[in-house]
C-alpha cells in the first residue's frame, strides 16, 4: 500500500506531460497542413499529400488534415484512399459542412466514373435492321 | 449606449466574416479519367470515313466529321493523325455505288448503300488490308445520321394581367409554335489496324431543338451538336478530366 503513496502526486504530472505532448502534435500537425495548403495552392499535390499525410500521423484526431489529404488523393486519382480520408474527416466532425460538402462532390464525381465504367462493361445490343417503310419509294436528289 | 455608425459596423462584420472564411481555403483540382480503350500499341490513328446516308441534309457529313476529328486527335492524342486524300472507306463506297451526278435515288438505293456500308465495316479483311497500306494504326470509323425534325406544336404560355380591382391574375394558354430540331448520331467503331479485329463500339446521339425566331442552317447546328459530342469521342481514346473544387481545411 506504501508503494502507491505517492501516487496521487504524480498522476497529475502525468496528465499534464500527456496533454503538452499532445498540444505538441496538434501544433506539429497545423505546421504541416498549413505547409501542406501553401504548396497545394502551387499546384504541387505530391508534396502536399506528404504533408497532409505527416499531419494525420502527428494528430490522428485532426478532421482538418484527413479532410486535405483526401482532396490530395481524389486529385491524384487514388478515389478508395480518399474516401476513406473523407470519412475519418467525417467521422471526427460530423458536423463540419466544408468537409460534409467535399464529400459529397467526392461522392457525386464518383458516381459518374462508375456510370462510365458500367455503361462500358455493360453488354452491347446486336444490331437491329431497319424496319421497311410502309412509305413506298422516296425520290430524294444526290448532291 | 452610442451605437456605432453603419459603415464601422459594416467594416467590423465583414472583417470578422473574412477573418473566418481566410481559414479555409478552395482549391481547383482535377481528377483523372481513364481513357475506355488502351491505345498505348498504336503509334497512328486513321479516321477511315463513315456511313451516311445517301441524302444528306445539306452538309458532306462523312467528310466533314473525318476533317474535324482529325484536327481534335491531332490536339488531345499523343499519336500521329493519318491524313488520307479521301477517307478510304468513303472511297471504297463511291467505288461500289457509282452514281451519276443529280440523278433521284429510290428509298431502294438508300437502303442499298447504307447495306454495303454496314457490309464493309463488318469486313475484317477490308480493314486489315488498309491497315497494312497505313502502318497498322487505329482505325476510327462507323455510321452518322444527321436529321433534321419538325417539333412545331402547340405550347402552354402563361401571362399576367391586372383585373378591374387591381389584382394580378394568371392566364394560361395555348399557342402554336414553329420549332424544328436537329438530331446527331453516331456509331463509333475503333478497329485494330494489324487484324482488321473490331476493339471498341460506342453510339453517341445529341439533339438540338430551335425555336421559330432562331434561324440556324443545318451546318452550323451540325457543329454545335459535334461540339457536344466530342468530349464523349475523345474520351474512348485520351484520358479525360473531371473539374471540380474542393476546401482546404487549417
Amino acid at each position: 500500500m506504501t508503494r502507491f503513496r505517492f501516487l496521487p502526486l504524480f498522476a497529475p504530472l502525468l496528465l499534464l506531460s500527456v496533454s503538452l505532448a499532445h498540444a505538441d502534435g496538434d501544433k506539429d500537425a497545423k505546421k504541416e497542413i498549413a505547409f501542406g495548403i501553401d504548396v497545394a495552392r502551387r499546384g504541387l499535390w505530391q508534396e502536399a499529400r506528404f504533408r497532409f499525410e505527416m499531419a494525420t500521423t502527428k494528430n490522428p484526431e485532426s478532421a482538418s488534415a484527413f479532410n486535405n489529404l483526401g482532396v490530395t488523393l481524389e486529385q491524384q486519382g487514388e478515389f478508395d484512399k480518399a474516401r476513406a480520408a473523407y470519412e475519418r474527416a467525417l467521422q471526427l466532425e460530423p458536423k463540419n459542412l466544408s468537409i460534409q460538402q467535399n464529400y459529397d462532390l467526392f461522392r457525386e464525381a464518383d458516381e459518374k466514373r462508375n456510370r462510365k465504367l458500367k455503361k462500358d462493361a455493360a453488354p452491347k445490343a446486336a444490331p437491329t435492321p431497319d424496319p421497311a417503310s410502309p412509305m413506298g419509294p422516296e425520290l430524294v436528289t444526290v448532291r | 449606449m452610442k451605437t456605432p455608425p453603419p459603415a464601422l459596423a459594416l467594416f467590423l462584420s465583414s472583417a470578422v466574416l473574412a477573418s473566418g472564411c481566410a481559414s479555409s481555403l478552395e482549391v481547383p483540382i482535377e481528377t483523372p479519367l481513364k481513357s475506355k480503350l488502351d491505345v498505348s500499341k498504336f503509334r497512328r490513328v486513321l479516321v477511315a470515313g463513315f456511313v451516311t446516308d445517301l441524302a444528306d441534309e445539306g452538309i458532306d457529313l462523312a467528310p466533314e466529321t473525318s476533317r474535324l476529328l482529325q484536327n481534335q486527335l491531332r490536339s488531345a492524342s499523343k499519336l500521329q493523325v493519318i491524313e488520307p486524300d479521301r477517307p478510304p472507306l468513303n472511297q471504297a463506297l463511291a467505288k461500289a455505288f457509282k452514281q451519276a451526278e443529280d440523278v433521284r435515288v429510290t428509298r431502294e438505293d438508300r437502303d442499298r448503300y447504307r447495306a454495303e456500308g454496314e457490309r464493309i465495316l463488318g469486313d475484317g479483311a477490308f480493314w486489315r488490308k488498309l491497315g497494312e497500306e497505313y502502318q497498322n494504326p487505329l482505325i476510327v470509323t462507323g455510321k452518322l445520321t444527321f436529321e433534321e425534325q419538325n417539333r412545331s406544336g402547340f405550347q402552354q404560355e402563361s401571362s399576367y394581367t391586372r383585373d378591374s380591382r387591381g389584382r394580378v391574375r394568371e392566364v394560361r394558354g395555348n399557342r402554336y409554335a414553329d420549332r424544328k430540331a436537329f438530331t446527331l448520331s453516331a456509331d463509333f467503331s475503333f478497329i485494330d489496324g494489324a487484324t482488321g479485329r473490331l476493339l471498341h463500339k460506342e453510339r453517341f446521339s445529341e439533339e438540338v431543338v430551335y425555336g421559330e425566331e432562331q434561324k440556324v442552317s443545318p451546318l452550323s447546328s451540325y457543329f454545335e451538336l459535334m461540339d457536344r459530342l466530342l468530349p464523349n469521342f475523345l474520351g474512348v481514346i485520351s484520358p479525360q478530366k473531371i473539374r471540380g473544387t474542393r476546401v482546404l481545411l487549417p
